[in-house]
C-alpha cells in the first residue's frame, strides 16, 4: 500500500508564483498610495497657495485704493515696484524684498512684498531707502511681482507665487479710489 | 490528541487579500484625484474672478473717462445699445487684455492656464440711467465645465442738468419793470396797457430777454469777478494757486452765463412765435418796445459773446495746465476738460466772434491728433477716447452723442433769431 503523506511544501513553481503576484501587487498598491500621498500634498499646497495669493490681493487692493496718484511706474510703463501718493501727504510703496529662508527652503528665488508708508517731505523719490522695520508684510511667496499703470487711475498687477513644486500666476486691476471728479 | 491541522494560505486566500486591498487603494486613489480636480477647480474660479473683476474695472475706468467709453471699447453700438462680446482672451486682441498681454514669454503659467480654454463673455442691459455690464469666463475644467459670473452697474452719460440761475426775473418782475419802463405807469397793470393777451405775453417775453440780460452785465458782481478774473491773469505759472483760480473763475462764468442763457431761451421763441402781436402795441410805445427787443438782443449776444471769451480762455489755459501737469492724473483731468471745453467751442464756431470758424476748427482737429499721438503706447482708454472724437468730427456727428452740443447749438440759434425778429426779411 502506497504511503500518501498529505503535508507537503509548495512547489518551487507555486512559490515563484505567489513572490511574483504579490510583488507586482505590493507595486501596484506603493504606487497607488504613493501617487495618493504626493496628490494630497499637491492639493493641500494649492489650497494654501490659493488662500496666500487671495490674501495678499486683498491686501493689494485695500492699500493701492489709498492712493491719489501714481508716482512710478509712469504711465505705461513696468516696474516691480509701485509709488504713489496718498491724500495725506504721504507716499506710499510696494517694493519687493527678497526672503532668504523662503528662497533657501524651496530652491527658487523668492520675494516678500513690503508696504512702506512716509511722510513726502521724509522721502526721497530720486534714492528711495526703505526700512524694513518700518515696513509692514503684504505677501510672501512671491516669485516676480509686476505694476503696470495701465491709466492715471489703474495699475495692472501681474504676480506669480510660488512654492517648491507649485507656482500660481495671476493679474488683476486696481483702480485709485481718489479718482477726482471729472467736469 | 489530535493535532490542529497548520498550513498557509492558499493562492486564491492572497489573491482575495490583495485584490481587497488594491480595490480600496484605487477608490481611495481616486477619491484623492477627485479633490486635487476640485483644487484645480477653486484654483481656475479664483483666476477667472479676478480676470472678471479686472474687466468691470476697465469698463468703469473707461465710462468715467470717456461718456461713451462703452462704445469705445466695443461692448456697445453707435447708438448705445449693447450687445454679447465673446472672446478668448489670449490673443492679445481684446482690449481688456492686450494691455499687459497673457503671453507664453510673459506671463507663461497664466498663459497655459488660460489658452485657447478661457472664453470671456460680456453683455449688457441699457437701463434708465445706466447699463447693467454682466461679465463671466466659461472654460473647460477638468472637472467638468467652468463658469464664473459678476456684474457691474456703469452710469450712462445724459448730459441734461438742471439749469440754475439767480438771474431769472419772475412775471411779476418784468410785468413791474415793464409798466415803469415803456408805459412810463409804475404799479398800473400790464394788461391795463395793452389791447391784447398775445401782445401782454410778447412783451413779457421781450422783457425778460432784455432786463435779465441788462442785470446780468450791469451787475456788480460779474463786473467784480470780471476784472478779478482779468487781475489773476498776470499769474503766469500753470501750477500756481492764483493760475488755478482765474481759470476756475472763467468756467464759473462761463457755467453761469451758460445757465442764464438757456433759462431765456424759451423767452427767446415765445418772442420770436409771438411777435405779430407787436402791431397791437399802441404807439409811441410801440417803439420803445422796438428798442427793447434791439438793445436785449443785443445783450443776449453780448452774454454769448463773454460766454465763448470765457470759454476760450478756459481752454487755453487748460492747455498750459496740461502742458506742466505731472501727474497722470492731473493731466489726464485736464484732458478731459479740454475735450469737453473745446467740444463746445468747435461745434458751436459760426457763432465765435473772436476767433474763426476755420481756425477753431484748426484748433480742435489739431487737438485730437496730438492726444492721439501721445498717448498710443501710453494710456489707451485716451487713445480711445481721441480716436473715438475724430470718428465723431469725421462722420459730422458730434451732436449726436453729446447733449450739451445739442443744447448750445439750439441755444446759439436762438439768440441769432431773435436778434432779427423784427427784420422783415
Amino acid at each position: 500500500m502506497k504511503n500518501h503523506n498529505s503535508s507537503h511544501g509548495f512547489t518551487l513553481v507555486e512559490v515563484v508564483v505567489v513572490i511574483g503576484i504579490m510583488t507586482l501587487f505590493a507595486a501596484m498598491v506603493f504606487r497607488v498610495f504613493s501617487a495618493s500621498g504626493a496628490g494630497q500634498q499637491r492639493a493641500a499646497t494649492d489650497l494654501q497657495m490659493q488662500s496666500k495669493v487671495l490674501n495678499s490681493q486683498n491686501r493689494i487692493v485695500r492699500i493701492v485704493r489709498e492712493g491719489t496718484d501714481f508716482i512710478i511706474p509712469g504711465l505705461g510703463e513696468e516696474t516691480p515696484a509701485l509709488f504713489f501718493t496718498d491724500n495725506e501727504n504721504n507716499i506710499q510703496v510696494l517694493y519687493q524684498l527678497k526672503d532668504a529662508e523662503l528662497s533657501k527652503s524651496t530652491g527658487k528665488k523668492l520675494y516678500k512684498l513690503m508696504h512702506y508708508q512716509v511722510n513726502a517731505k521724509d522721502f526721497n523719490i530720486g534714492s528711495p531707502v526703505f526700512d524694513p522695520k518700518m515696513s509692514s508684510l503684504i505677501a510672501e511667496y512671491i516669485k516676480e511681482i509686476r505694476f503696470r499703470v495701465s491709466s492715471a487711475n489703474t495699475v495692472n498687477v501681474t504676480a506669480c507665487y510660488a512654492t517648491g513644486h507649485t507656482e500660481f500666476q495671476t493679474m488683476f486691476e486696481v483702480g485709485l479710489q481718489n479718482s477726482g471728479a471729472l467736469e | 490528541m489530535k493535532q490542529p491541522a497548520r498550513r498557509g494560505m492558499t493562492l486564491a486566500e492572497l489573491l482575495i487579500g490583495f485584490f481587497l486591498l488594491c480595490s480600496a487603494s484605487i477608490i481611495f486613489f481616486q477619491a484623492m484625484h477627485g479633490f486635487r480636480k476640485e483644487t484645480t477647480f477653486t484654483s481656475e474660479n479664483f483666476l477667472a474672478s479676478s480676470l472678471i473683476e479686472k474687466v468691470l474695472e476697465q469698463c468703469y475706468q473707461e465710462s468715467e473717462l470717456n461718456p461713451h467709453g462703452l462704445e469705445a471699447i466695443g461692448l456697445t453700438d453707435p447708438t448705445g445699445k449693447p450687445y454679447p462680446f465673446k472672446t478668448f482672451i489670449t490673443d492679445n486682441e481684446t482690449v481688456f487684455f492686450s494691455n499687459p498681454g497673457i503671453t507664453d514669454t510673459e506671463t507663461p503659467n497664466l498663459h497655459g492656464v488660460l489658452k485657447d480654454n478661457f472664453n470671456l463673455v460680456v453683455d449688457g442691459e441699457q437701463k434708465s440711467g445706466f447699463y447693467e455690464i454682466n461679465a463671466g469666463f466659461n472654460w473647460k475644467a477638468q472637472s467638468g465645465k467652468g463658469q464664473a459670473l459678476s456684474s457691474t452697474r456703469i452710469l450712462s452719460f445724459t448730459g441734461e442738468k438742471e439749469v440754475i440761475t439767480t438771474f431769472t426775473l419772475s412775471e411779476a418782475q418784468v410785468k413791474e419793470r415793464l409798466v415803469k419802463d415803456i408805459f412810463n405807469a409804475p404799479g398800473a397793470s400790464l394788461g391795463s396797457r395793452v389791447s391784447s393777451a398775445g401782445a401782454e405775453k410778447l412783451l413779457i417775453s421781450i422783457g425778460h430777454v432784455f432786463y435779465a440780460s441788462k442785470d446780468w452785465l450791469n451787475s456788480s458782481d460779474f463786473k467784480d469777478r470780471y476784472q478779478k478774473a482779468k487781475d489773476l491773469e498776470a499769474s503766469i505759472s500753470p501750477d500756481s494757486d492764483d493760475f488755478a483760480k482765474c481759470t476756475r473763475m472763467y468756467f464759473e462764468m462761463a457755467r453761469d452765463l451758460l445757465h442764464l442763457m438757456i433759462s431765456l431761451k424759451k423767452n427767446a421763441e415765445d418772442a420770436k412765435t409771438g411777435i405779430s402781436f407787436l402791431a397791437s402795441v399802441p404807439l409811441p410805445e410801440r417803439f420803445i418796445v422796438h428798442s427793447r427787443i434791439e438793445r436785449g438782443g443785443l445783450y443776449y449776444r453780448q452774454l454769448r459773446r463773454i460766454f465763448f471769451n470765457c470759454l476760450l480762455k478756459v481752454s487755453a489755459r487748460y492747455e498750459q495746465m496740461l502742458k506742466t501737469a505731472d501727474t497722470p492724473k492731473l493731466q489726464r483731468q485736464m484732458i478731459v476738460r479740454l475735450f469737453n471745453i473745446n467740444r463746445i467751442l468747435f461745434e458751436n464756431r459760426a457763432f465765435v466772434e473772436e476767433v474763426t470758424a476755420a481756425e477753431t476748427a484748426e484748433r480742435y482737429k489739431k487737438f485730437v491728433t496730438i492726444i492721439q499721438e501721445s498717448f498710443r503706447e501710453t494710456d489707451p482708454s485716451i487713445f480711445r477716447l481721441a480716436d473715438q472724437e475724430q470718428g465723431f468730427i469725421n462722420k459730422n456727428n458730434l451732436k449726436e452723442h453729446f447733449f450739451v452740443l445739442k443744447l448750445t447749438g439750439e441755444l446759439c440759434t436762438a439768440i441769432d433769431e431773435y436778434l432779427a425778429i423784427l427784420d422783415p426779411a
